[in-house]
């Protein structure tokens, strides 16, 4: 019942609207071209990757529809171009573009869920070591601090490599992409833990969850109603900031060849497909994915930094 | 409010013995590796004091006192190192039924001294006010709690209509009235006021003060009014206790305690509040700072600062009896 | 009378927002003399703040200085670059902020701030300055002076510290200076002390004080005269007996009942309704309109102007003529 009256009621929609528009986020966002055109640039990533299969003029996952006559051809504004490929193909005579939107695809989709289920394990070991402090605090923290020695990449790399290890590669086909995303959350989790631990800290001394201790309500709901709504403000600022890093992470592991098969391409495949045509000359195979790569992890970065400075009431 | 020591008036709440004790030393590794020892230091020591049904009973002392400490042992917000607290003759925290101690927790609330940090920021007013009718289960329906707390805001001199809204559209005094909307919702007996109005303008406070005297009036409530303000716990207390480096110093009726004060720190306290009514008068006499409470001095706590200290007072603690602790009482 | 020290004509600051400029101070004007202490009280937010940080140049931005002059010995300061006014700062008006310990260096001891804030502003060697230095601390009530200059701030208590920073202000022998909330972060027994001690140090060396506080008791303790502030404007000013006792203006009325006496027990304090307007909401007329029980047809539209009232000088088209006991009565 309390949940029901947390929430402003429906019909307030319009006014909602109203407050984001006059709120101090959404003047900051339009005073800053830079930020426009990252966000923009993003989300029109986000959404051809979205709209792969609509949008793409062939499917590169359909092996079928392969043919070797066309590998390696340039782009179509070039000498030897197709009008069929407009970006030209790979060395599997896949087309690059299709290849490329369907690989944007699968990395945004192992970098989302991958930041998701890290914020999901680091919230919740941040609220109960933060909460209820003592031993087990003093344990969860300790183990941050080592997680916190490796580069998040190493990390990611071990848990990886030891779920190959564990499984056999015969036993994980198909199921690489999940790999990934659980290596790749694994990597990353101890950020949010550590913040949410620190914010989590500072709210458990506030009055208002001594009242609501007062009248006995339970330790898990004082946790999820009270403290949890007044620690995520710090989560989506790095949430924002680490999925940049998370699609790095991704592109990186396919690199070393531990991410997902040459079959099923994500940004980093197709780089390290194309890296091996760099020197022949067939610069278009590694260079778009390249590009496609460090623009959205750039303006994904950008949009975050721009997140933390927005909602840092210091800075206004 | 009623005329103070009514001696047919039934005690509401006793604390007895009231003792915390910190322990300041690091953890046990710390310990082992440091060569260090315990390090403790008694913020509480020793308090007792009874509140009569119906009445005011106000807790000053300046910081360091021990006021606040006392404040969180009796509601239970703070483990207590030795003592008791009763309530209606029930022990809080013992082994009573559940349903004994649902009824107690109910009957004791408290208002905090910052009303920006005791409301949740992310709640409306409504889910604020409507959590311990909840939590106890006291009304059930949506539409009924909503009426309940549309009554509660009213009382509070707020509107219904406030419900919907979030703390942070409201100034000072009005999320203070808020959290003493809150504090009423689960109709308790017993309210802990821990320096209510200090975060407050002056005439804000004024509003506050006089709100709290009206609902005790009406409902009859009992309150434990924690302070550093004399002026303030002239307005309000029935019976007052004054707190020094986690001692209770001097208790006594309101009037006797300003017109005919016996303890010598009670004494520099009242010489200290600047009298309005008397503008160009600089304080005089007083002098000193409170001591550190991990190194307290010996005897009696005040004795550095006292003017009429001897050596017995160096030496030995001066009894609680009769209303005061001083050798010379 | 001679020439004022400090003169302030028609000061007005505004805050850059983006629905256009917030008048935080509009139109303050009043002299200071000579040897005189001269209180600003008033609710969080009326400008007090603001006005003494103005005198100083410290308005950080948005704030801006939009209109009027303010002048020290006859010398326009409110336009001066940031070096010269940095120069003005410390020799010719010394600061006392609330916080004893955002005013000292935490790394350096208290001696050499002293020292070089001596050797910055007076043309003397470094021992005659060492000497000046613990002369200082000698008259701000340190004891064993000559032995804690060498020590750091944080080997000082609360009390110790606030001293300090007043013989840090007066180090350089200002002419003016501007103490904001000197003795609100102190118990009430150190407060005492604290105001003893100003008020000794104006009377022996003849500086003029702004005194910035909202409690009004520190002010009727050492000020000579009191300017009322309300949203941005002085409402009242005059002798601070006068004021005290018999105030004109509505809103200095009601802010002398609402604070709580010594001498009233149990009594109900008189309020005032509502709370001071927003900067974003001022009403039109006179700010206080809204909340005031004169308050007529004229009063909300047309501005009133500070003008003789009585004993004092007020901004009031229906000034008050009973006293504050008559009022209370």
């Amino acid at each position: 019942m309390v949940d029901s009256l947390i929430k402003a009621p429906r019909s307030r929609l319009m006014l909602r609207l109203d407050a984001i528009r006059d709120s101090h986020l959404f003047y900051s966002f339009t005073r800053s071209w830079i930020v426009m055109v990252a966000a923009f640039f993003a989300l029109l990533i986000v959404a051809a990757a979205a709209l792969a299969p609509l949008i793409a003029p062939s499917n590169p996952l359909d092996l079928a529809s392969l043919d070797l006559m066309n590998a390696r051809i340039p782009p179509r504004w070039l000498e030897n171009g197709d009008p069929q490929f407009l970006l030209g193909t790979d060395d599997q005579g896949r087309d690059l573009l299709s290849a490329l939107l369907y690989g944007a695809q699968v990395s945004i989709g192992v970098a989302l869920l991958s930041t998701v289920l890290a914020i999901l394990i680091g919230v919740t070991v941040g609220l109960i070591a933060g909460y209820y402090g003592g031993i087990i605090d003093t344990v969860i923290m300790r183990l941050t601090d080592v997680q916190l020695t490796f580069p998040a990449i190493l990390t990611a790399l071990l848990v990886n490599g030891a779920t190959r290890a564990i499984l056999g590669d015969r036993q994980i086909q198909g199921s690489e992409f999940w790999i990934l995303v659980v290596s790749i959350a694994l990597a990353f989790w101890v950020k949010y833990a550590r913040v949410v631990r620190a914010s989590t800290l500072q709210e458990r001394n506030k009055d208002y969850v001594h009242a609501a201790r007062l009248i006995g309500v339970k330790s898990w709901k004082i946790i999820v109603h009270h403290i949890l709504p007044n620690v995520l403000g710090p989560v989506t600022i790095i949430g924002t900031i680490s999925l940049a890093l998370a699609i790095i992470t991704e592109a990186t592991l396919s690199f070393l060849g531990v991410g997902l098969p040459p079959s099923h391409p994500s940004l980093g495949t197709l780089v390290q497909v194309g890296n091996e045509f760099l020197m022949s000359g067939e610069w278009w195979i590694v260079f778009f994915p390249g590009i496609v790569l460090a623009g959205l992890a750039l303006s994904v970065n950008i949009v975050g930094d721009w997140l933390r400075d927005a909602l840092n009431p210091k800075l206004r | 409010m009623k005329s103070q020591s009514d001696d047919i008036t039934p005690t509401l709440v006793t604390v007895s013995k009231l003792r915390k004790v910190y322990d300041l030393s690091g953890p046990w590794l710390e310990k082992v590796l440091a060569g260090k020892g315990k390090q403790t230091v008694t913020a509480v020591d020793n308090v007792s004091f009874d509140i009569k049904r119906g009445e005011t009973f106000a807790l000053v002392g300046e910081s360091g006192s021990g006021k606040t400490t006392v404040a969180r042992m009796v509601v239970g917000l703070l483990e207590r190192t030795a003592g008791e607290v009763r309530i209606d003759g029930i022990s809080v925290g013992s082994t009573a039924s559940a349903g004994e101690r649902a009824r107690l927790r109910r009957s004791i609330q408290m208002i905090f001294q910052d009303p920006y940090a005791s409301l949740n920021p992310r709640w409306t007013v409504g889910a604020i006010i409507a959590e311990p009718i909840v939590t106890f289960g006291l009304i059930k329906g949506k539409a009924a709690v909503a009426e309940r707390v549309g009554e509660l805001l009213t009382l509070v001199g707020l509107s219904p209509a406030d419900a919907v809204k979030y703390p942070h559209q409201f100034s000072g005094g009005q999320r203070q009235r808020i959290a003493i909307a809150r504090a009423l919702s689960s109709n308790p007996e017993f309210i802990v006021c821990d320096e209510p109005t200090s975060a407050l303008d002056v005439s804000v406070q004024a509003q506050i003060l006089n709100l709290m005297a009206d609902l005790q009036e009406r409902l009859g409530l009992t309150y434990l009014f924690i302070s550093h303000n004399l002026a303030v716990v002239r307005h309000v207390a029935d019976q007052i206790g004054v707190l020094y480096l986690g001692r209770l110093v001097e208790i006594a009726g309101s009037r006797d305690i300003f017109e005919r004060p016996r303890h010598p720190y009670t004494k520099m306290l009242i010489a200290a509040v600047p009298d309005l009514e008397d503008p160009g008068k600089a304080p005089e006499g007083i002098v000193g700072e409170i001591p550190n409470p991990v190194s307290p001095p010996t005897g009696c706590h005040f004795h550095p600062r006292c003017p009429l200290a001897m050596d017995r007072c160096k030496i030995e603690v001066p009894a609680f009896r009769d209303g005061v602790a001083c050798h010379l009482a | 009378m001679s020439d004022p020290i400090l003169s302030v004509k028609d000061l007005r600051v505004e805050f850059a927002t983006r629905s256009g400029p917030l008048r935080a101070i509009d139109g303050v004007s009043f002299d200071l003399n000579k040897g005189e202490v001269l209180g600003f009280v008033g609710e969080s937010g009326a400008g007090k703040s603001l006005t003494g940080t103005a005198v100083i140049g410290l308005i950080d931005p948005p704030g801006k200085i939009t209109g009027g002059e303010i002048r020290l010995e006859g010398r326009r300061i409110d336009h001066l670059s940031i070096e010269e006014l940095r120069r003005i700062r410390g020799r010719e008006i010394g600061m006392i902020f609330q916080d004893p310990l955002t005013s000292l260096d935490p790394l350096m001891r208290i001696g050499d701030q002293l020292i070089e804030t001596i050797i910055t502003h007076v043309a003397v060697s470094r021992t005659e300055a060492r000497a000046r230095a613990v002369k200082l601390l000698e008259d701000v009530g340190i004891p064993a002076a000559a032995e804690r200059v060498m020590s750091y701030p944080h080997e000082f208590s609360g009390g110790m510290r606030q001293r300090v920073v007043i013989a840090l202000a007066l180090a350089a022998e200002p002419k003016v200076i501007i103490a904001d909330e000197p003795t609100t972060a102190l118990d009430v027994s150190v407060q005492a002390q604290i105001i003893a001690l100003l008020k000794k140090l104006t009377s022996e060396r003849g500086m003029a004080v702004m005194l910035i506080t909202h409690d009004m008791g520190v002010i009727a303790q050492i000020a000579n005269r009191v300017a009322v502030m309300y949203s941005g404007r002085i409402v009242e000013i005059g002798p601070v007996a006068d004021v005290v006792r018999q105030p004109a203006h509505p809103y200095s009325m009601g802010l002398m009942g609402s604070i709580p006496s010594l001498h009233a027990e149990h009594a109900r304090l008189k309020q005032i309704p509502g709370s001071m307007p927003r900067l974003t909401a001022l009403p039109a007329g006179c700010a206080f309109s809204p909340r005031c029980e004169r308050a007529d047809a004229r009063c909300k539209v047309e501005r009133p102007a500070l003008a003789a009232t009585g004993m004092t000088t007020s901004a009031c088209f229906h000034p008050v003529t009973s006293t504050v006991a008559e009022v209370a009565g």
